[in-house]
């Protein structure tokens, strides 16, 4: 056991010297209206396929689990088309490229460019983000509608994409709903909190889940997202505010 | 009333509607619907700096990011003339 702690802390502590990489060039194997696309990273880290007719329009996407050894296939693709992806995790791209899917079975591996944001994300820690807690059955309140409690409502569907899978979310509702639900943390003072005059931000984190939202000075949303950085609530301004005296 | 805009550093990117970083140097967590940088996420948790954003924006083709905010008209010719000189 007290190996297995050792080798978990010592892949935890690669990840976080070197980020994630690619390793090798994706396949990418298209057959019968289907592809599949595999690549490996050096770390593990979670799996996004973002797809679509157009290179500025990648509309479709596909995701799967922690891994360093991804596999994502794409059904039901239009014969005789080309198809614009990129691959990587929600929060970082690390590949993108094009394959055609032809009448007749065929295979093509995918382009070499490589995002150069690769290579810049080192400081990313790919480790398996902790289950939030989940949050108690009982007495938990049912979340106002999202209108309500979100807010800038056509900004949702970014921070939802961007950042839903960090919680589990299923839907932007669900996403805006845990968001609430985690302010209603910070206000029964179960969680820290910041409040920053210079904008009337509030800034709530969990150290137990690092789950970290900020909010506008009416309450709600302005986003919602797990850091991967282990200093980031230090480095967040704003003072230390109780429950009882938030404006709202 | 007249509503206040702010530009993206990143990309320049004339409408966020709020500034990158108020007063106490706290981030707007907006994402910038042009070039999808995050403040406050992109740079003090990813820890990538505007320009290397802008560079990898500008080699993936510049293309608008959000999927909830409509590309405004004519960005496809915008997009060359608001770019931020780099290291700006």
């Amino acid at each position: 056991m007290t190996r297995l702690f050792w080798i978990s802390l010592f892949v935890w502590v690669g990840a976080l010297a070197h980020g994630v990489e690619l390793v090798g060039e994706p396949q990418v194997r298209v057959e019968n209206q289907v592809a599949m696309l595999r690549w490996k990273t050096d770390v593990a880290c979670g799996t996004r396929v973002s797809f679509g007719l157009n290179a500025d329009q990648l509309d479709q996407k596909v995701e799967g689990g922690v891994t360093a050894d991804h596999e994502v296939t794409l059904k039901d693709l239009k014969a005789d088309t080309t198809y614009h992806y990129s691959l990587g995790s929600a929060r970082q791209r690390l590949h993108s490229g094009s394959f055609v899917v032809g009448v007749s079975a065929s295979s093509a591996t995918a382009p070499e460019r490589k995002s150069i944001l690769t290579k810049v994300l080192n400081i990313f820690t790919p480790e398996p983000k902790p289950t939030p807690k989940a949050a108690p059955s009982m007495a938990q309140p049912r979340a106002p509608p999202t209108h309500q409690t979100w807010g800038r409502l056509e900004t949702l569907r970014d921070h939802y994409d961007r950042h839903g899978a960090d919680f589990g979310c299923r839907s932007e509702d669900d996403y805006a709903a845990q968001a609430w639900h985690f302010l209603q943390r910070g206000k029964a003072g179960e969680v820290p909190m910041k409040w920053d005059d210079s904008d009337g931000t509030l800034r709530v984190f969990d150290p137990q889940t690092r789950a970290f939202a900020a909010y506008n000075r009416d309450g709600s949303t302005k986003t919602f997202f797990r850091p991967n950085n282990s200093s980031y609530w230090q480095r967040q301004p704003g003072r230390s505010i109780k429950p009882a005296n938030l404006p709202f | 009333m007249k509503v206040t805009h702010y530009s993206c550093p990143v990309c320049g990117f004339a409408k966020l509607k709020e500034p990158p970083r108020s007063a106490s140097g706290g981030p707007s967590y907006e994402i910038c619907p042009a070039c999808g940088f995050q403040f406050g996420v992109s740079d003090d948790d990813d820890e990538i700096s505007y320009e290397q954003w802008r560079a990898d924006w500008v080699h993936s083709g510049m293309e608008w990011t959000s999927l909830g905010i409509t590309k405004p008209r004519g960005w496809d010719k915008q997009k060359l003339q608001i770019l931020p000189e780099a290291g700006a």
